[in-house]
């Protein structure tokens, strides 16, 4: 006579309570990576742009402007001064994390040249 | 356990990601800094080539004035002509002034060491903090920036001369001859002055001989600067030995001091300008004959075109392994560096 072997699934309810957890855990790390990426070409972008005017990693996620030494093709001569004078900046916004790409939240990084 | 894991590894991922990108932080404020330092040594270069300019514009004039004056006549019967004579001296005069004004203006403390306070206030303007922990390697003997490594040597018709440390090595042209036609008239046998006497007064030719303009001996050592940041970020990371006893460094590290700060390098050099002429170059001093002649072909010195002095003086950044003519390299400033600071580095890692 064949026996019935009984099975309670507690094993199949630990992993249905565990794997929302396993889950977060692992989107909250693609979040944050994404974040911190986002960040480093925030810093990346400002710091292309106040030395070379480029556009580093440009598109529509990302919106740098500022002043430079560079007049579009090689960096601009010093004006001749007695004291070094000078200020450039430029300013970096990256909308390309998602979730709040459609929002106001964004990263924001600066990057300057400045004598003072 | 598996939860427990994940969370830690959660913040160790976390973790890393904050250091990476103030260790990229810290990196664009050396290169910026560094940038800022040259951009701000290119503006001074410039200005040099101006005072320089004017120190050869003077003596252009001078030549001209001597030039269109001649012949000048007299009846002193003396071989040379005090009229002429007098404007040499106001030559020598305004020389003297155009020559102190690009000495004070290249001396290091007016060059070099504003400079590297824009560098200073670049490298506090993108890391708030790191104005204390950055260096242009002013104290390392060998550095571009060391006050002792370069020297102006000057001297002066009415007012001495001397050397000072300098933002670069420049000599002066101390054999500028000038020249004019003269025609005394003497007493002859007739009348009391008929007799003409034409000279071109180079047998005292001692007095003659004005101070010009600047120029370097050779092309190195070359002008650029080497900055140095670093230091431990204080922020609130997501290690619980921050709440321990840390300072705020990362994973609970101190974050003024011990091993785990981080370090970052650059280079940059003001380039493509040039204050005066170069020997081997061009000529640095002119011995000019009767009428004497700026060049070849020439009749008028012309500072840009007989001299090679070109404002156009502008910065960039340098490879840390890009060599350049010096006394050192940048790669062996910052070994150096690093013995100073009680490091080891490896240089053959310092690939930007």
């Amino acid at each position: 006579m064949k026996r019935i072997q009984r099975r309670r699934g507690q094993s199949a309810v630990e992993t249905m309570m565990l794997l929302p957890i396993v889950m977060m855990i692992f989107i909250a790390m693609y979040y944050l990576f994404t974040i911190t990426f986002a960040a480093q070409n925030t810093h990346l972008r400002a710091r292309e742009y106040v030395l070379h005017q480029d556009t580093y990693l440009g598109g529509r996620v990302q919106d740098t402007s500022g002043s430079a030494p560079w007049n579009g093709s090689d960096y601009e001569i010093a004006p001749a001064a007695e004291q070094p004078s000078f200020n450039f900046s430029a300013s970096s916004r990256d909308r390309s994390i998602r979730g709040v790409s459609n929002s106001t939240q964004q990263l924001q990084a600066g990057a300057y040249l400045t004598s003072n | 356990m598996v939860l427990f894991i994940l969370v830690v590894f959660l913040a160790f991922a976390t973790n890393i990601g904050i250091v990476v990108n103030d260790k990229i932080r810290m990196q664009n404020t050396a290169d910026l800094a560094s940038y800022a330092a040259a951009y701000g040594e290119a503006q001074i270069l410039n200005k040099l080539v101006e005072l320089n300019t004017e120190i050869a514009d003077i003596l252009a004039d001078c030549r001209a004035n001597l030039i269109n004056n001649s012949p000048y006549e007299d009846c002193l019967c003396q071989y040379r002509s005090p009229v002429a004579d007098a404007e040499i001296e106001g030559c020598k005069a305004e020389l003297d002034m155009a020559i102190y004004d690009f000495v004070l203006q290249a001396m290091y403390q007016s060059s070099v060491e504003p400079a590297l306070e824009a560098g200073y206030a670049t490298a506090e303007a993108n890391f708030t903090g790191t104005r204390d922990l950055t260096s242009f390697m002013e104290d390392l003997p060998g550095s571009p920036t060391f006050p002792m490594s370069y020297w102006i040597n000057y001297q002066t018709h009415y007012m001495g001369g001397g050397g000072f440390p300098a933002i670069a090595n420049y000599s002066q042209a101390q054999t500028v001859w000038v020249n004019y036609m003269h025609i005394s008239w003497c007493p002859g046998p007739m009348c009391s002055c008929c007799i003409p006497m034409i000279t071109y007064p180079m047998g005292d030719q001692s007095n003659q001989p004005l101070n010009g303009w600047f120029y370097k001996t050779n092309t190195e050592p070359e002008i650029w600067v080497e900055g140095r940041v670093h230091g431990t970020p204080q922020k609130q990371f997501l290690d619980i030995a921050y709440g321990s006893g840390g300072d705020g460094g990362f994973f609970g590290a101190s974050s003024t001091g011990g091993t785990d700060l981080l370090y970052a390098y650059a280079v940059a050099k003001p380039y493509e300008g040039s204050v005066g002429p170069t020997v081997g170059n061009i000529n640095a001093d002119w011995m000019l004959g009767v009428f004497y002649s700026p060049g070849p072909g020439s009749m008028m010195l012309d500072a840009k075109n007989d001299l090679g002095m070109q404002d156009e003086y502008r910065a960039r950044i340098v490879g840390l392994n890009e060599s350049m003519a010096g006394y050192t390299t940048p790669t062996a400033l910052a070994s150096m560096d690093g013995m100073m600071l009680g490091q080891m580095w490896n240089t053959s890692y310092f690939r930007h």
